[in-house]
């Protein structure tokens, strides 16, 4: 007896001494073992996992018509390396690859089976970086108006309207649209990113319409635009609000008639492309200045999605500092495991002019600086290394508590919205009596030149 | 056949709106693990004044941005659902779905749980999804239940 526990304990060292996942099914598949990896990948202690059905635990889109498990079992074939999709108990939708194999005693006499397997959404990052297939799952947010962005997107991508994405300068508007693609009827045909702003007119005519051989000195052959390359898919034009007056003419024709004619040719292509267009700037202001045409930005305006800046939604910071860390992570091969409060203080102190891709470029700097362990507010940039605190004193962040850095971050929060306390409790994402009594616990003063509502 | 609660009193445990129309991916008769991988929806309208009538519906597509949307075009209300991915759940939430994640069991004790407002027990969540005291995922996602898991008192 005490023999057996000895074997067990050793059996369940060695188990949680491997990387990856592993778990063990006995005839009913109920689960017999489950090791340290298994609970740290799937989020259920072990625990809770013994006795229960494997299927329950792990979550995997297979368990229900095609357990891998099952497969093992009846033919007595080991299933290796198969990759599947789970939700862990966090909610997330991860990536592993599973391998099954049966699971026999000293006697050769089949007992279960076992299942081993590996988180790869590391290597998922990885090629989504390189592919640029985003998803809405890439889009992080918890923002009351990014909500509302989530809430019409299915209309949205199954529609095949034009739409105008508007935005500060680094907000995701391309991934926005490449998220808009890849959730469309159209997602298996191209995505073609065009940056109207940073080509000249004629340039940008020839990129996007194409041209035919002799159209001009050293057309030598055809050269599909971007609309032909486009065809089925869609065309992102982004900084739409750049281009000329004369291109605005001929975009204009393109959308409204659906044809276009490339650079020398006499006759005209069909164009079967799903125009994203997006703007740093304000379209309607634009109209009003006369800089842009009213016909044709009612054409684009059909669909108008105004995605909010990092200032506006400041709430999703650990929520993005948190990806971004695991990303770079993985595109660096670093082992950075997180991010200190005082750090994260600052961060949410600061009231990013470049948006999300500013925080990018901030983590990315500190995970150049910081070798291992945590980011400490040393490995950020010396202006948000440096904050004013409440009573705008300076005090070293280490005798930061968390009720300070609430009351800063509310402070800030406050004063971003002109001291109005509605409009913050809005953006904050969180009741308006919340916001009152945290006020009033935290001591904040609010200016008597500020707005009461 | 589902077994109806006795009486049609209004259902309110999760919702603060009346609750009318309830849906359930499912697999057999069984709450589907993984709401991906679910058959069928199997729908309740349970409209106070009205006999509850069970119908399934098979997902038109099978994507999941699809099913999202056939969920908003049928006019459900709230969702019970296994495993489901927090994305998903928040475009569900985002077009004014009441999402209650993570739950097993059969449809007639999930459903009649539902209506005795007794799906709070934590043998409905499957394993590691039991809504917590503390601070977590699931326990925001209780939202219409009165507890504001989001947010701490000062």
């Amino acid at each position: 007896m005490a023999a057996d526990m000895r074997l067990n304990k050793a059996q369940d060292i060695i188990l949680d001494s491997i990387a990856d996942g592993v778990f063990t099914v006995d005839h009913q598949w109920r689960i017999m073992s489950f090791n340290r990896a298994a609970e740290q990948i799937t989020g259920v202690a072990r625990a809770e996992a013994i006795g229960q059905h494997c299927r329950d635990v792990l979550k995997a889109e297979v368990c229900e018509k095609s357990c891998c498990l099952q497969k093992t079992m009846t033919t007595g074939e080991p299933i290796a390396n198969k990759t599947v999709y789970i939700v862990n108990a966090k909610g997330q939708r991860l990536p592993i690859s599973i391998s099954t194999a049966l699971l026999k005693n000293e006697e050769g006499a089949v007992i279960g089976a076992v299942e081993t397997f590996r988180d790869i959404s590391i290597e998922e990052k990885l090629r989504k970086t390189i592919e640029e297939t985003y998803s809405f799952e890439d889009i992080i947010s918890k923002n009351h108006r990014m909500q509302k962005l989530f809430g019409i997107l299915p209309d949205v991508a199954n529609s095949t309207s034009t739409i105008l994405i508007e935005g500060e300068s680094g907000t995701g508007k391309e991934i926005f649209a490449r998220a808009i693609h890849n959730l469309s009827p159209r997602k298996d045909k191209p995505f073609i990113a065009v940056n109207c702003g940073a080509l000249p007119d004629t340039l940008l005519e020839s990129e996007l319409f194409g041209y035919k051989a002799g159209a001009f000195t050293d057309a030598k052959k055809d050269k599909p635009g971007r609309f032909k390359q486009a065809d089925k898919g869609t065309l992102f034009l982004d900084e739409i609000g750049d281009i000329s007056a004369a291109m605005q003419v001929r975009l204009l024709r393109v959308l409204q008639e659906k044809t276009y004619e490339p650079l020398g040719s006499v006759e005209s292509t069909k164009a079967d492309v799903r125009v994203i267009a997006a703007t740093n700037r304000t379209l309607a202001s634009l109209v009003k200045e006369g800089k842009f045409r009213e016909d044709l930005y009612y054409r684009i305006n059909v669909i108008r999605l105004v995605l909010p800046s990092l200032r506006e939604r400041m709430e999703d910071i650990p929520l993005l500092v948190d990806y971004f860390i695991k990303h770079l992570n993985a595109v660096q091969k670093k082992n950075i495991t997180g991010i200190t409060d005082e750090a994260l203080a600052c961060l949410m102190s600061y009231d990013y002019p470049g948006n999300i891709r500013e925080l990018v470029n901030i983590i990315e700097r500190a995970l150049i600086l910081c070798k291992t362990g945590m980011i400490h507010p040393h490995h950020l940039p010396e202006p948000l290394y440096c904050y004013q605190s409440v009573d705008d004193g300076r005090q070293p962040l280490e005798v930061m508590s968390i009720k300070d850095m609430e009351a800063i971050f509310l402070t800030n929060a406050l004063r971003r919205n002109g001291w109005n306390r509605l409009k913050t409790a809005r953006q904050l994402g969180i009741h308006k009596s919340t916001l009152f009594r945290k006020i009033k616990a935290l001591h904040i003063q609010i200016p008597s030149t500020g707005n009461p509502s | 056949m589902i077994p109806l609660p006795t009486g049609t009193e209004p259902v309110r445990q999760f919702a603060e709106v009346l609750v009318m129309k309830i849906a359930i991916p499912v697999c057999g008769n069984r709450v589907s693990t993984v709401f991906d991988a679910a058959d069928e929806l199997l729908m309740i309208d349970n409209t106070p004044g009205v006999s509850p009538e069970p119908s399934r519906a098979f997902w038109r597509e099978n994507t999941l941005i699809g099913r999202t949307t056939q969920i908003r075009e049928l006019g459900i209300q709230v969702l019970i659902c296994g495993a489901l991915s927090g994305a998903v759940a928040r475009m569900l939430e985002a077009a004014g779905v009441q999402v209650i994640p993570f739950i097993r069991g059969t449809v007639d004790e999930v459903f009649d749980a539902f209506c005795n407002g007794k799906l709070k027990g934590s043998h409905f969540f499957l394993p590691g999804c039991v809504p917590c005291e503390g601070q977590g995922p699931q326990r925001r996602r209780w939202r219409g239940s009165g507890r504001t898991g989001g947010e701490e008192k000062p």
